[in-house]
């Protein structure tokens, strides 16, 4: 929907993915209706339109339990409030150990879970079985199950918030690509379009892998880099039930969810393969990358081993898609260094079903109030974000969030030395 | 520090030295949920730390300078404590916003009339400088990070004094560089600034010098340490000490929505100001408070492994969470920091009358709680 763009707007929000949409949505329940959000293709086209909608509860952080247990009750409203059906469904999800330490960590998991306020409940192998049927128990440990994890289709759940965005008066241009920025000082006056400028105060950067160079544009380095993610879509299965958790085997790299009879099998590799650090064209609308099967074959042979059903299914849907993540996991939140005005929020869309609708608790007298310093990656150092090649490097040889919850945690507060040397290093050689 | 038997962690962006291996042990990461692969090394690093000395490579330590005219009068409005002290002295501050939270937890060492060296912690370089740049705002004064141009070695340890006296001619003694004083020196070559605090809970220095000396003062100091059996030591024996100490994180213990008194950090609050950032809120807090950050060590010495947000039960009531904690390698017991809510007040008294325990993975274990640090309650190690 191309209309015109308005000569002003309080708000200009730059990205119409599950983020950009939640927060025109909250800001609207604010009370702040004069909000543009400018889309440079289509609602959702990024990287929305092909996240799997995991919704999940537990978090690295307090606060960030917090808000993913909001957009828990979010998403289990929003199809009430906007009768756009969101595809919202609490299945809860199971995470199993294949060994000790594995198991370890799952149950200071459900420690740190209750010390959060999350419900869980360490769970045997038998019982395991019974919400997985097909699966090969075979040197399980055990699991934690958080029944108050779900799941929800993204480009659904983006519209319903889009909707209720809509209804409370923001404007949403889509088809219309930011060209750049006019600054006075600290603060942002104006957005460039292809079609237009538009004098404002606040803008939000929620242009997912496309916001690195988005925010090049203000002179603004940030830490965001798009890896290639890859998971498969089986043909109908018999074994699959509605309704079934999500399950996630981190030792296997693999989540599976039940996905309208099919099975959805995703992974996060223990090494990244990090996609276009040029850039991404303005053009990359609901785009995806050939398929790597030497890649992607480590965690189907564990799949098919471990989830016999597997074996014989047909496959639908070989996928793969760009995602763009940090270096450390962190979302990107806040106030942009240096500038008094914007507020950059790019983070992989992937997570960003647990996170969206943060910044609405930040959104105070007409600014960006109490960012909390350990949701915001912009504690990142100039040191990391100065080069592509340093984002790049770094996220190829992090381990990824699920594979090694440990990191994220900061359970264990260091990381391997990396094969290169991309840090800035201590100074005495 | 490679060649020194550096293993190597990040942290924002930097690669630090973590911890050095002793001899027969490999430089690399064993992960575990039990007692880390590193646990003898660490132990080593914080054996020299509180019986002789040792050197941290800190060059990860954002430093910025602020100068002018209002410099002053610009810092002393960002700060809760007052900056307005003889050049020469040191002031560890916190920077609140609005609603009295922490958003900075530094040291400011004041140079000169109107020059201020800041220094923070290193995931918190771009923040804090922008912290000061927006706060700068109107006032004559400069601020300009320069972390990239200097580095900093930490000596620590009770016989640093001595090794320092070693290695330079100026007089480093207690009466000419006390506790929180700042001092420049010659070392070898270079000019150096002699920072006396510690974060270890030592006596010790915190040595600034231009990043093109920094080989050379440390081959100076390496060269006349063996004397001492001086040790290097890294980050993680540095946050053992500093938990041992009950020294707080910024990110960790405190946060935007720590206030300096529930932090415990009220001794770092000037009052008697007329004004500061989050002035107004502090005046606002009822006492007793009814959540705060206490100390604890656990009461048995089981090595179990508490690293943070593990709960903390008064009886079947969990009434709140840890913070931060280590196994401490010179208590020889877990140790940690904890926020604890009672809605009656976090008081003294009623920590002492109640029973406290931790619960790991599953399992309880009892902990004594306290509101001072349990190594040396009384500072005096730093004060020596």
């Amino acid at each position: 929907m191309t209309t015109a763009l308005p000569s002003s707007a309080q708000v200009v929000i730059i990205g119409g993915g599950i983020v950009g949409c939640s927060i025109a949505y909250h800001l609207a329940r604010l009370g702040v209706s004069d909000v543009l959000l400018i889309e440079q293709n289509q609602l959702t086209a990024g990287t929305t339109w092909h996240a799997a909608g995991l919704v999940a509860q537990l978090r690295a952080t307090r606060n960030l339990t917090q808000l993913a247990k909001y957009t828990t009750d979010l998403f289990a409203s929003l199809e009430q409030e906007t009768g756009q059906a969101t595809g919202y469904r609490q299945t809860g999800s199971i995470s199993v150990a294949l060994n000790a330490q594995r198991m370890t960590e799952l149950k200071r998991q459900a420690g740190t879970a209750r010390a959060f306020g999350v419900a869980s409940e360490i769970i045997d192998a038998t019982e395991i079985k019974r919400y997985w049927p097909g699966l090969d128990t075979t040197g399980l440990h055990g699991g934690i199950y958080i029944p108050g994890d779900a799941q929800t289709n993204p480009v659904d759940t983006t519209r319903a918030l889009a909707i209720g965005a809509r209804q409370r008066g923001v404007q949403i241009s889509e088809g219309i690509a930011v060209t750049g920025f006019r600054t006075s000082g600290r603060t942002v006056t104006v957005v460039e379009t292809e079609v237009g400028e538009v004098a404002t105060k606040q803008v939000v950067l929620a242009a997912g892998m496309w916001t690195r160079q988005l925010a090049a544009l203000l002179d603004l380095q940030v830490p965001l880099q798009a890896a290639e993610h890859f998971y498969i879509v089986t043909e109908a299965l018999v074994d699959l039930t509605p309704g079934m958790p999500t399950l996630r085997i981190p030792d296997e790299w693999a989540y599976y969810k039940e996905d309208a009879g099919k099975l959805l099998l995703g992974a996060f590799e223990p090494r990244a393969k990090p996609w276009s650090p040029e850039g991404v064209s303005r053009d990359f609308a609901f785009g995806t990358l050939p398929e790597d099967i030497d890649h992607f074959a480590p965690v189907l042979e564990a799949a098919a081993r471990r989830y016999p059903p597997l074996q014989s299914a047909g496959i639908q849907t070989f996928f793969n898609g760009p995602e763009s993540f940090t270096p450390d996991d962190r979302y990107l939140l806040g106030p942009a260094p240096s500038m008094d005005t914007s507020l950059l929020l790019p983070v992989s869309t992937l997570l960003a079903f647990n996170r969206p609708v943060a910044p609405a608790k930040y959104w105070q007298n007409g600014s960006w109030q109490g960012v909390h310093p350990w949701i915001s990656g912009m504690s990142i150092s100039g040191a990391l974000s100065a080069s592509r090649q340093i984002v790049t490097t770094w996220l190829i040889v992090r381990k990824s969030p699920l594979v090694c919850f440990t990191r994220c945690t900061g359970l264990i507060g260091s990381t391997k030395r990396p094969e290169e040397r991309v840090a800035a290093h201590c100074m005495i050689r | 520090m490679i060649r020194a038997g550096a293993v190597m962690g990040e942290l924002a962006g930097w690669e630090r030295p973590n911890w050095f291996v002793q001899p027969g042990v490999a430089p690399e990461y064993d992960y575990s949920y039990g007692p880390q692969n590193w646990f003898d090394c660490c132990r080593a690093e914080c054996d020299a730390i509180a019986n002789r000395a040792a050197l941290f490579d800190q060059s990860s330590y954002p430093v910025y300078m602020v100068e002018g005219n209002e410099a002053l009068v610009c810092l002393n409005q960002i700060s809760a404590n007052n900056i307005d002290v003889a050049p020469g002295s040191i002031v560890y501050t916190q920077w609140l916003n609005e609603g009295g939270g922490i958003e900075a937890d530094v040291t400011i060492t004041r140079l000169s009339e109107d020059q201020f060296m800041v220094v923070s912690s290193c995931a918190c370089e771009g923040r804090d400088y922008d912290w000061l740049q927006q706060h700068a705002g109107s006032h004559q004064v400069s601020v300009q990070n320069v972390t990239s141009g200097m580095m900093m070695i930490g000596l620590m340890g009770p016989q640093s004094r001595d090794l320092l006296a070693v290695l330079t001619h100026d007089d480093v003694s207690s009466q000419a560089l006390p506790y929180y004083h700042s001092k420049e020196i010659e070392l070898g070559y270079a000019r150096v600034r002699a920072n006396r605090l510690s974060y270890v809970g030592e006596l010790g220095y915190e040595l600034y010098m231009p990043t093109e000396f920094a080989a050379h003062v440390y081959e100076r100091i390496i060269d006349h340490g063996s004397d001492i059996q001086l040790s290097h030591a890294g980050f993680h024996a540095m946050n053992v000490c500093r938990i041992e100490k009950g020294y707080r994180h910024f990110g960790h213990d405190i946060s935007d929505e720590t206030t300096p008194q529930a932090a415990g950090l009220g001794f770092a609050v000037d009052m008697d100001k007329p004004a500061f950032n989050g002035r107004d809120a502090l005046l606002g807090i009822e006492q007793p408070l009814s959540e705060r950050l206490v100390n604890f060590v656990l009461q048995t010495d089981d090595t179990v492994m508490i690293y943070h947000d593990e709960p903390v039960f008064c009886g079947d009531q969990m009434v709140g969470m840890t913070t931060s904690a280590t196994y401490g390698f010179r208590l020889n017991r877990a140790v940690g920091i904890a926020s604890i809510s009672h809605a009656d007040g976090v008081t003294k008294d009623w920590l002492q009358n109640q029973a406290f325990e931790i619960e790991v993975a599953g399992e309880r274990f009892p902990i004594s709680v306290s509101l001072g640090p349990f190594y040396d309650p009384k500072s005096l190690r730093i004060k020596s």
